[in-house]
This record gives structure tokens, C-alpha cells and sequence, in this order.
């Protein structure tokens, strides 16, 4: 089924073949699960909101505009869709303050496991980026996620995000180097194992983390 | 390379390694590299760290088997259903229902919605319409849409509300929805459009491109000859504000009760000095001023319009930003937007859309056009919510990455509603079931559309009630974040607790240099005002002199309104005579401070205020990343070479753990407690704590808690970009210290060593300020800035209530404008100024024996100053900064003033004051001209009704205060105008509705 068009299987969803939903519910879901993770944290129900994301998509499909249906951009428009209303529902997450202690607690508590970045093996390096992620201002991480994860364009991201491109640039900008200078421990020990080491012994006694709250 | 130049090229360089740069960019960035090792080894870096994330994420992702199952499950028992592509009926709804939390259920939420929607009715039916009280929701809803009819057929109540200047294109809307619809769905992408009228401008090039386009096709259009508008406005003044009941009105408001329709005294009502020539317009005009609060912009405009249509229509060549400000972008929008200075300008505001007829053949010319460039139809829509994008845009682009979340609760509460709404996401989880994507595609019918419309619109109407027992203010307060002008007679007393940072202001200016804009919560307007050296003299015995000084008001646009500053002056403490001090460095070390050299700034001002110490004093420094380590302890500050090789290695490293660094710095700190000593944490970084304890609450409680001890904590912020102004304000705050803001080395200087007794030297604290203004003589009152520091009048003379910390030879200067009655008492004076503190609190005080100091001082007429240039520089100079500041958080209360009033006073006082700092603030508001000219007080269609209809419910709610002269007449007036808004919102928000879902 993956060389119909997008347009075709919401055609034939629309005549009752849900096959041709699930088709498009495995084109879309990775970028959108980035996605809402990005924005409501992954120690929440951003799988939920995805899940409802699709719904919307089920009960009042948009209409695809009529373009050639091989270059990509049916995919791109039902795409930057799904995003705007994934996007939306996590703005609604987002914005009840009890769950975004939950997720802070979350997140808190994923940090307080994962211990740190100077302890994260190789093998954990996706969690580490996750964690590293998760410290970015939302919004600086939303669109580093739309745009590496994501593969989307500066522009699709502003269209998904209503900010101007320059802001998205500013944004990739600010938060890439952030990251970097983030995961430099990681990038270096990749190649030599740093950090750890260079820091002068007995230089200072090291505290453990505070309690959590 | 400036540090902007740096900036540019790092969103260059990133661009370039993602392929967004055009080719132009592309050869910059390469010859950039071919130049700079540093460059290349950034793009090195950045390049491997988006490798990293990519390679990390590889792999699909996918929902677990089990949520696919349940979602094609939800999916198929959908897709049976005969009619795919509308609304699937109830019981198919319900099929997917177990699979989400039972709140999300759209039961429940259609339960809650219901219930929600019957109390939002009843609650306007027994406000507005007491025969509808006991109608059924459903006949309500049929009544309501019964009225949208009328209304479209009778376009009487919109030609008058365009009079008084909201609903910018309202009546084009109506009277040209058959021909601009049909053309709408054929025009270009559905999304795209849709998106773009929300306000989400789908890139810059074409934003710009489209409403470029557009405004050229307006301006076309709308080059009227003649311009018709002048009777529409009058005549609505005059039919809306006052209807038939105008004299009777008038004279009420001018014998019985002048403070509660004319709340901005005018010329003519309350003050017997006016002629009496003009009492009948003048009456007329209090009155929609008493019906609209502040909207001198809108006066000014409607006085511009009036006589110089021509210049109305091409806004977009006004040779004078000041005469822009005033005509253009009234009091939040009121009316005509302020365009982007380079833009032709679309049509909207009231002198474009109220031709005499009510519109019609005009505006059908035009909606053609409109929506063949992509504007959905309903002209009004079109570009009414296009203005909105600025603002949503705005609030995003000048506050990228700092708060998150929080940005979004700081935003002003119409932007928020707004943004809420058109984002289609709502804080109202029971509601939002019936709510769907924010672009063209789903399809809903006509009931459920209709349904959504009165769920919102009751929403967002509840949303402007008074709340139980709320005053005026604080609904003001509520709505838009600014300060009311409160009315003497409700309030006389205004209490708040000082606040010596500057942190704002430094902040601030920042921003503007990287040409953006802050958010308005960063600007603090009491910050600006008191980040400027002190000019009034410092007490030598006691410890504060109060000092005031009244002139008429420079901006205030009526000859009744007056400036009051209030000047509060702390004892100077010689060098010599200050305490010791012991203070342990907490020293941000984490990964994020090696940007634009942080670290090295910190350090540089480390080694400042080392230099300011001597034998007496000792420092001790905590170092912090993913977890807090001593460097030194707590040692004396003469041994510079030991201080300094422990400062000099310090290298940034890993993650932030805030908590950790302020919880090592406490323990040194308490254990080189001495009682002798002034105990102090300086906490310096750039704000982000992600890792461990993040809540800032806790935080504040600890801070709080060592406070107790006896020990002190300052705060100093460098960076931008991730830099969390709020939560280093708020932690100097519960730690009874100083924030500062330092962004190079000359900043960090005035911080810390021109401000160093300031900063270091407490000698007073709980300081509070009290103002009790004479209602015999204050008609109404606002205070500037200060809008976090409002203490409850009660809790003046409670010590227990915690307030600001002032500093040795501290300034703390507020500003109230206010309106006089016409009484002048020689006698009584119209305000006095008392001043409450504690001696500062040592370690280990009993707070029970700490001394209590209260001091007052009166302001008399007579000491007033002729005119605002007469008053005194310090004073001037207190009252443009804070007007910058106005100017720069979109006050509601500097809508409507003049841009080039300030720079005109700011470059006449600069040449009598020579003063560096001043000379900076002058250099930076001209440059900020544009800015803050282009972006401020844009405001949509919607939100200027809303606007409007929060007016009409303060006036209410300061009428009910008042406790008199509710009597039919004015009440009647009152129902009326708050029912034709209430139709008038519903309509906006209906033709959105329908823009979106067809």
C-alpha cells in the first residue's frame, strides 16, 4: 500500500477501509509521537494525545488539496495537519497546571535515574539526548524536534508552530547550540572519554543531588 | 565580531548545515568558515551533535500494538457509520470511549459542557435578559441565533459600534459574506489561508508578500474620495453611547454622579474651570468616556479623522510616528491598527468601514479582491484576524525560550483568550471535545457549529464577568495585566512593598539591541524608574526621607491629569561604616554558560566585587553543574592571590542543578555564619535549573527559610536566550536581596561596584509604601508599575507581611497619575505618602524585636509645578522612563500617547543632564522607535469587542461599588450596550467558526 497516495487512502477510508487508515496512522504516527513527546513530555500521555490526533483525523478528515500526487506534498499537507492538531492537543495538556506537575515531576525523576549526563553509557545515548532534550525550553525543543527528528522544512515548522521563520531559525539556532554544549560530554567521550577526568582531583567534594520535592 | 554579528552567523551556520540557507547565505556562511577556525569548529560540533540526536532516534516509532488496535477500533466503528466525513452521531462516538481518560470522554465533557453552558446562560440571561432566565438552553440558543439574524438584517448596531471604533471591519463582514464566500474556497490553499487568518502567518516572505498585496488592493479600493465616515461617526457617538437618553445622562453625570460615567474627567463635566459653551459635547463625550475608560487614542483619532480624512486613508506614509501612535493604535486597537511601517495598510478601524450607508457597496467591491489573495471572505475577517498575528506572533517571537509555559499564563489575558481560542485548545478540558483542528479540513454540520458557537461565546463572556466580590482593579488587573485607574471614592489607599531591582531594565535593553521586543511581564516599569541614579538627597540622620513632586501629566492627553512621583531615599553608608560582609559565591558552571562567554563574565564580576572588599570581609565560592563542589571556603578576602587561582580555573561543564549549588552555598554559608557580619549569597548564572529540585516554590521556600537564619541572597543573570529572568527575580525576592541583570562588563561594574553599598548594605527591610489619596480632591488614581508588588491595604501596618529590601543610599521612586476633582483643598493635602520598615534583621534576630519605623508626608497643590517642563530633572526623568516602559509592555494606559513626545523630552532633558546612563536610555528608545511603534496594540476585530465588553462590565461592576445612581435610565444604557457587544462577540466568533469549518 505505499505507493498510494494519501489522497487515495482517504478516499478509501472514506468508503469504509480502515486498512487505509492504519496505512496512514504508520506513515504519520513517528513524527507525531516526537512530536507530542516534545511538547508534553514523555512521562505523560503524549501517545494518548496522538491516538486522539488520529481520531480527529477519522471523524472530519480534511480535504487534501488537489496536487500531483507523487511529489510528496499530500503527504506534507496531511502531514503539517496532523501536526497543527497535535500540536493543539498538547497545548490543551499543556496547559492544565496539574499535569504539567506530573510531567516536571516526570521529568525530575527520569533525571534523578538517569543520574546525569557524564554517567550515561554509549548504549544510553538516546536517553541521554531525550533527557537533554527535555531540559530545552519547550519551545526551542519543539522545533529541534520537528526539524531533526521530523525532517520538516523551516517553513513547515512555522506553519505547524504559527511562528514567523526567522524565530524558527532563531529558535533551531539558540537551542542547537544549547544542545551541543549539552551533549559535549558525550560528543568528546565518544572520541576520547573526557570530562570525568579532566576535572582537577580533589579539586572539590562532590554533593549528590538534592532530595526531591 | 559584535555579539549580534555572531548570533546572525551561529542561525547562518545552523541553517546551513540543515539546507535551509539560499544560496546567497550559503556562500556567506563558506567564506565565513574559509575565515574563522572558531567557526569551523562550531559547525564541527553542530554538526556532530545533530548527528548525535538523529543517530540516537533511529529507528520508526510507533504506537504500541495495543493503542493501534484501540484507535482502528475507534476508527472502524466510526467508519461504519453512513455519512463518513460529518460528525459521527452520538452512540458512534461513544465507541472508542474506553480508551481515553475518562475527563476526555466526550460524555463527560458534552455532561460538563452542558451544564456549563446552561449556568453560562442563565448566568447572561439574569444579567442581561431576565424574561430569558428560565428559557430551555435549546430555545435560548434558537433565541440567540433568532437575534443573529436580525441583526445581519439590521445593520444599525453595527454601524455603531464601527462609530466608536472596535470591529474594524464588522459591517464589510455582513454585508459582504454572500459575495466573498463562495470566491474564498477557491483561493489558494485551504490551510494555508485558513491558518493565515488565524493569525498564523504561514512564513515571513509571504505573509508579508499577501498582506502587502492586500493592502495594495485596499488601498486601492478604499481612496474613497470624500470619505464618507464623518455622519456615521457622530451619529453612532451619539446613538450608541448616549441613544435617546443623552441629556438626561449627560446632566446626570454632570450633577449627580460624575465619577461613575465620567471616569476620565474631560473638559467639560466634573470641572467647573471648563467653559460652559462646550458642556454639551463635552457631556457627551465624558460619557463615552465614562463607557470606554481610557481610550484617548480613539479620541484623538476620532478628532484626526475627522478633519483630515485623506491622511486616515494612507497611514502607511505618515511622516510622524507620534500623530501614527495617537490616530492609528488606539487604546488596544481601538479601531485602526498600527501597521508595520513599511506596509501598505489594509483596511480596518472605523475610519475605513463606516461609510454612511452602512457599507455595503463598498465593501463588495473589495471582497472580491480579498479573497482572491487568499483572505477568507467576510472582509472583516480577513484582515481583522490577520492584525491579530502580530500579537500572536509577538508574544512568541519576543519571548522565545524563556518561560515555556509560563509565557503563556504572563501573556495578557485578551491575548490569552484569544490565543486560546483561536488556537482551538482551551484551559476548559470539559469543553473542548466539540472543538477540532484550527484548519479548513473537518467538517462539522450545522447544529454542531452552532452548538461550538454558543459554548464559546458563552465562555469567553463568562470569562468577562466580575467575578464574586472582585473590585474593579483587580477585573482590570485580570483582563490586562495593567494597574487600573482606580476610583478614589472605592479605594483611597495604595499599597504596595518597594522594589529596588533593576534587572528589567538591563534586561530589557538587551532585548532591543537584538531588535526584538521584551514580554510585557519582563518589563517592569518600577525596575526602569529606579535603575537610574538617585537625584533626590540622601538623608544623613534618619534612615529614608520621602520626597514628592506633582506636575501635570505629560502624557495623559487631558489638562486633568496630573503626575505624582514619589520618591523614597535611603541612608547613605560610608565604606567605612558598613558591616563586614561574608559572602559565598554560588557560581552557575553548567554547559549553558559557555555561551557568549558567561563563565568569563561571571568571573570578571567575581573579581569586581573582590575588589570592593578589604580584610574585614570574607568570601567563600560553591560551584555548580550537574552537582554543587567547594572551591574555596570561606576565607578572607585579603588572601586575593588564594581567591583568585580559586576563581581563575573554574571551566563550564555538564547540567545545571540549581538547587544543589544554592544548598552547598547555604551550608558554607552558615557555617562562616557571622553574627556580626552581613551574611549574603551571591547566586550568579544564567537562570535555566534543570536538573533536581526545579520547582520554584521550593526553591523559594529554602531561599525563605535561610533568609530566616540571617542570610541574604543576591542574584545575578547573565545570557539571553535561555536566561530565566523570573526565576532569579523571584529567588533575590524570598532571599531579601538585590536581582541584577548583567550583560557585559560595564554592567556588571554598575552592579556591582557603583552599587555596592546598594547591594550589599541592607538598612532597611519589609519596606512598604502607602498612599492615601484624598477622594475630596483625587477623582481617580493609577499607580505605575509595581503591578507584583501590590500589598492588601490592611496588611500596611502588619508586620508580619513580607516586603522589599532596600539598600544603602537606595532610590525607590513610583508614579501615580491622577485626575483631580475640582476641589483644591489649601488646607488638606490631596495625598499622603507614609513609609513603613524594619531595621535590617541580623543573623539570628528575634523578628519580634526588630524595630518598626513609619514616617508620612503630605503633598499639597500647592506644591505643584506649572507644567511638566518646569518640574525638576530627576522628576522628568522618572516620568519618560517609565513612559518608555509603558510604551515597551503595550500598557493598556499608553495606547493613544505620542512616541515622539518622549524622544522630543528625553533629548531636551539629556542635554541638560549629561548623564552617560540617561544619554544610553535616549539612544536606545529612538532605536526602539520602530519596534515598539510596529508591533504594539495590534488587536483584532474580536479582541477589540471583547475589549469593549469588559469595559461595559467594570463600568458595571464600579458602579455596583458605588453602591448609587443605579437607576433605570443608566442601567438601561448600560443593557443595552452590553447586549449589542455580547451579539457583536458572538458574531466574530460565529464568522471564525465558520471560516474555519466552512
Amino acid at each position: 500500500m505505499t505507493d498510494v497516495s494519501e489522497h487515495q487512502l482517504l478516499e478509501r477510508y472514506r468508503e469504509g477501509d480502515t486498512q487505509a487508515f492504519a496505512e496512514l496512522v504508520r506513515r504519520h504516527q513517528g513524527p507525531l509521537l516526537r512530536h507530542a513527546r516534545a511538547l508534553v513530555g514523555a512521562g505523560s500521555s503524549y501517545e494518548d494525545v496522538v491516538q486522539e490526533a488520529f481520531l480527529k483525523l477519522a471523524w472530519s478528515p480534511p480535504e487534501l488539496r488537489a496536487v500531483p500526487e507523487t511529489d510528496g506534498r499530500q503527504h506534507a499537507q496531511l502531514s503539517s495537519w496532523l501536526h497543527k492538531v497535535t500540536r493543539n492537543l498538547c497545548m490543551d495538556v499543556m496547559r492544565s497546571e496539574a499535569r504539567r506537575k506530573r510531567r516536571e515531576e516526570a521529568v525530575a525523576a527520569q533525571e534523578a535515574s538517569a543520574g546525569g549526563l557524564d554517567t550515561v553509557e554509549a548504549a544510553d545515548t538516546r536517553a541521554a539526548v531525550e533527557v537533554t532534550l527535555a531540559r530545552l525550553p519547550v519551545d526551542q525543543r519543539e522545533v529541534l524536534v520537528l526539524r531533526l527528528l521530523g525532517e520538516k522544512s523551516y517553513r513547515e515548522i512555522a506553519e505547524v508552530t504559527g511562528k514567523k521563520v526567522g524565530t524558527v531559525g532563531w529558535l533551531v539556532s539558540v537551542g542547537l547550540k544549547a544542545l551541543s554544549e549539552e551533549l559535549m560530554p558525550l560528543l568528546e567521550g565518544r572520541s576520547s572519554r573526557s570530562v570525568n577526568e579532566t576535572r582537577e582531583p580533589g579539586m572539590g567534594f562532590g554533593m549528590v543531588q538534592g532530595e526531591p520535592s | 565580531m559584535s555579539g549580534l554579528e555572531q548570533n546572525e552567523l551561529h542561525e547562518l551556520l545552523c541553517a546551513y548545515l540543515l539546507g535551509e540557507c539560499t544560496e546567497q547565505q550559503r556562500e556567506r556562511v563558506e567564506t565565513a568558515l574559509a575565515e574563522s577556525e572558531e567557526l569551523r569548529a562550531e559547525k564541527e560540533r553542530l554538526g556532530a551533535t545533530i548527528g548525535f540526536v538523529q543517530g540516537a532516534f533511529e529507528g520508526e516509532e510507533s504506537l504500541s500494538e495495543e493503542a493501534l488496535a484501540r484507535l482502528l477500533e475507534g476508527v472502524e466503528a466510526h467508519a461504519a457509520t453512513p455519512k463518513p466525513g460529518a460528525l459521527p452521531p452520538e452512540p458512534v462516538r461513544e465507541a472508542p470511549i474506553h480508551q481515553i481518560a475518562w475527563y476526555r470522554r466526550p460524555m463527560a465533557r458534552a455532561a460538563a459542557a452542558v451544564a456549563l453552558l446552561t449556568g453560562g446562560i442563565l448566568g447572561i440571561r439574569s444579567f442581561d435578559r431576565g424574561t430569558a432566565m428560565h428559557a430551555p438552553a435549546d430555545q435560548v440558543a434558537q433565541l440567540e441565533r433568532n437575534d443573529e439574524t436580525r441583526r445581519v438584517n439590521d445593520p444599525a448596531p453595527l454601524r455603531n459600534l464601527e462609530g466608536l471604533g472596535y470591529l474594524g471591519g464588522g459591517a464589510a463582514d455582513v454585508g459582504g459574506k454572500p459575495t466573498g464566500a463562495p470566491a474564498k474556497r477557491e483561493a489558494g490553499a485551504p490551510e494555508e489561508e485558513v491558518l493565515e487568518s488565524l493569525g498564523y502567518a504561514g512564513s515571513d516572505e509571504t505573509g508579508a508578500r499577501e498582506r502587502a498585496q492586500e493592502g495594495a488592493a485596499d488601498s486601492n479600493s478604499l481612496r474613497v474620495p470624500g470619505y464618507g465616515g464623518n455622519d456615521g461617526i457622530a451619529e453612532a457617538l451619539e446613538r450608541v453611547v448616549l441613544g435617546a437618553r443623552s441629556d438626561g445622562l449627560a446632566r446626570q453625570a454632570d450633577a449627580t454622579m460624575p465619577d461613575a460615567t465620567t471616569p476620565r474627567a474631560e473638559p467639560a463635566a466634573p470641572i467647573p474651570s471648563t467653559p460652559s459653551s462646550g458642556r454639551q459635547v463635552g457631556a457627551v463625550r465624558s460619557a463615552l468616556d465614562g463607557s470606554e475608560r481610557f481610550r484617548r487614542g480613539e479620541e484623538k483619532a476620532l478628532a484626526l479623522a475627522r478633519p483630515a480624512p485623506q491622511a486616515a486613508s494612507e497611514p502607511s506614509r505618515s511622516p510622524d510616528p507620534g500623530v501614527m501612535i495617537g490616530s492609528d493604535s488606539f487604546f488596544l486597537g481601538h479601531g485602526q491598527e498600527k501597521q508595520r511601517e513599511n506596509e501598505p495598510r489594509s483596511y480596518r478601524g472605523p475610519g475605513d468601514t463606516v461609510p454612511p450607508g452602512g457599507g455595503s457597496s463598498k465593501d463588495n467591491e473589495i471582497l472580491p479582491r480579498l479573497s482572491d489573495l487568499g483572505y477568507p471572505s467576510g472582509a472583516g475577517a480577513g484582515p481583522a484576524t490577520s492584525s491579530e498575528a502580530p500579537v500572536d506572533e509577538l508574544a512568541k517571537e519576543s519571548g522565545p525560550g524563556r518561560f515555556g509555559d509560563e509565557a503563556e499564563q504572563r501573556k495578557g489575558e485578551a491575548d490569552a483568550v484569544v490565543d486560546r481560542w483561536l488556537r482551538d485548545g482551551d484551559g476548559d478540558e470539559d469543553l473542548h471535545w466539540k472543538k477540532d483542528s484550527p484548519v479548513g479540513g473537518p467538517r462539522f454540520d450545522r447544529a454542531e457549529i452552532e452548538r461550538m458557537i454558543e459554548l464559546e461565546s458563552n465562555r469567553v463572556l463568562r470569562d468577562c464577568y466580575r467575578r464574586p466580590n472582585e473590585k474593579p482593579g483587580a477585573m482590570y488587573f485580570r483582563f490586562w495585566g495593567d494597574n487600573a485607574f482606580e476610583l478614589t471614592e472605592l479605594d483611597r489607599l495604595s499599597t504596595f512593598s518597594v522594589d529596588v531591582d533593576t534587572a528589567s531594565y538591563t534586561l530589557a535593553r538587551r532585548y532591543l539591541t537584538r531588535n526584538l521586543l521584551p514580554e510585557k511581564a519582563q518589563v517592569r516599569t518600577e525596575e526602569f524608574v529606579n535603575y537610574f541614579a538617585p537625584d533626590l538627597p540622601a538623608p544623613t540622620e534618619e534612615t529614608f526621607a520621602i520626597h514628592t513632586e506633582l506636575a501635570p501629566s505629560l502624557f495623559g492627553g487631558t489638562d486633568q491629569r496630573w503626575m505624582l512621583r514619589v520618591g523614597v531615599r535611603g541612608r547613605e553608608v560610608s565604606e567605612a561604616e558598613r558591616k563586614p560582609l561574608a559572602i559565598t559565591f554560588v557560581v552557575d558552571v553548567s554547559g549553558s554558560m559557555r555561551q557568549e562567554n558567561r563563565l568569563e563574565l561571571v568571573k570578571h564580576s567575581m573579581r569586581l566585587l573582590l575588589s570592593q572588599l578589604d580584610a574585614r570581609d570574607s568570601i567563600a565560592i560553591v560551584a555548580y553543574s550537574k552537582e554543587a563542589r567547594l572551591i574555596l571556603p570561606m576565607t578572607s578576602a585579603a588572601q586575593r592571590g588564594v581567591i583568585e587561582s580559586a576563581i581563575q580555573p573554574l571551566r563550564p561543564e555538564g547540567s545545571t542543578n540549581a538547587e544543589a549549588g544554592l544548598k552547598m552555598g547555604y551550608e558554607v554559608a552558615l557555617a562562616g555564619l557571622d553574627a556580626g557580619a552581613n551574611n549574603r549569597v551571591v547566586f550568579l548564572s544564567d537562570g535555566v535549573a534543570n536538573v533536581g529540585q526545579i520547582d520554584q516554590d521550593a526553591l523559594n521556600a529554602d531561599v525563605r527559610r535561610h533568609r530566616e537564619q540571617g542570610i541574604y541572597l543576591n542574584t545575578i543573570g547573565v545570557g539571553l536566550g535561555n536566561h530565566n529572568d523570573v526565576f532569579l527575580e523571584q529567588l533575590a525576592d524570598k532571599g531579601d536581596g538585590i536581582c541584577d541583570y548583567v550583560d557585559d562588563e560595564a554592567a556588571a561594574r554598575r552592579a556591582i561596584v557603583d552599587r555596592f553599598t546598594g547591594a550589599f548594605e541592607p538598612i532597611a527591610s519589609d519596606v512598604k509604601i502607602q498612599v492615601d489619596f484624598d477622594p475630596a480632591q483625587v477623582y481617580r488614581y493609577r499607580l505605575l508599575g509595581y503591578e507584583n508588588r501590590a500589598i492588601a491595604d490592611v496588611d500596611f501596618r502588619n508586620d508580619r507581611v513580607d516586603a522589599g529590601e532596600v539598600g544603602a543610599g537606595h532610590q525607590v521612586v513610583a508614579l501615580y497619575e491622577l485626575e483631580r476633582t475640582s476641589v483644591t483643598s489649601e488646607e488638606t493635602p490631596l495625598a499622603t505618602v507614609r513609609l513603613r520598615w524594619k531595621a535590617p534583621k541580623g543573623a539570628g534576630q528575634d523578628p519580634a524585636e526588630v524595630d518598626v519605623t513609619e514616617i508620612e508626608r503630605g503633598v499639597s497643590y500647592r506644591e505643584a509645578a506649572g507644567s511638566f517642563d518646569a518640574a525638576s530633572a530627576g522628576y522628568r526623568k522618572s516620568v519618560l522612563v517609565a513612559q518608555f516602559a509603558e510604551f515597551l509592555r503595550r500598557s493598556t494606559h499608553a495606547a493613544g500617547d505620542s512616541y515622539e513626545t518622549l524622544l522630543a523630552k528625553a533629548s531636551a532633558l539629556q542635554g541638560q543632564l549629561g548623564d552617560p546612563e540617561f544619554a544610553e536610555f535616549v539612544l536606545m528608545s529612538r532605536r526602539a522607535q520602530e519596534l515598539i511603534l510596529a508591533q504594539t496594540w495590534r488587536r483584532g476585530a474580536f479582541d477589540r469587542a471583547l475589549d469593549e465588553y469588559r469595559r461595559y462590565q467594570i463600568l458595571r461592576c464600579e458602579l455596583e461599588e458605588l453602591r448609587r445612581n443605579l437607576d433605570a435610565p443608566l442601567l438601561e444604557d448600560l443593557r443595552r450596550k452590553n447586549e449589542t457587544l455580547e451579539r457583536q462577540i458572538r458574531d466574530l466568533m460565529r464568522r471564525e467558526i465558520e471560516e474555519r469549518h466552512g
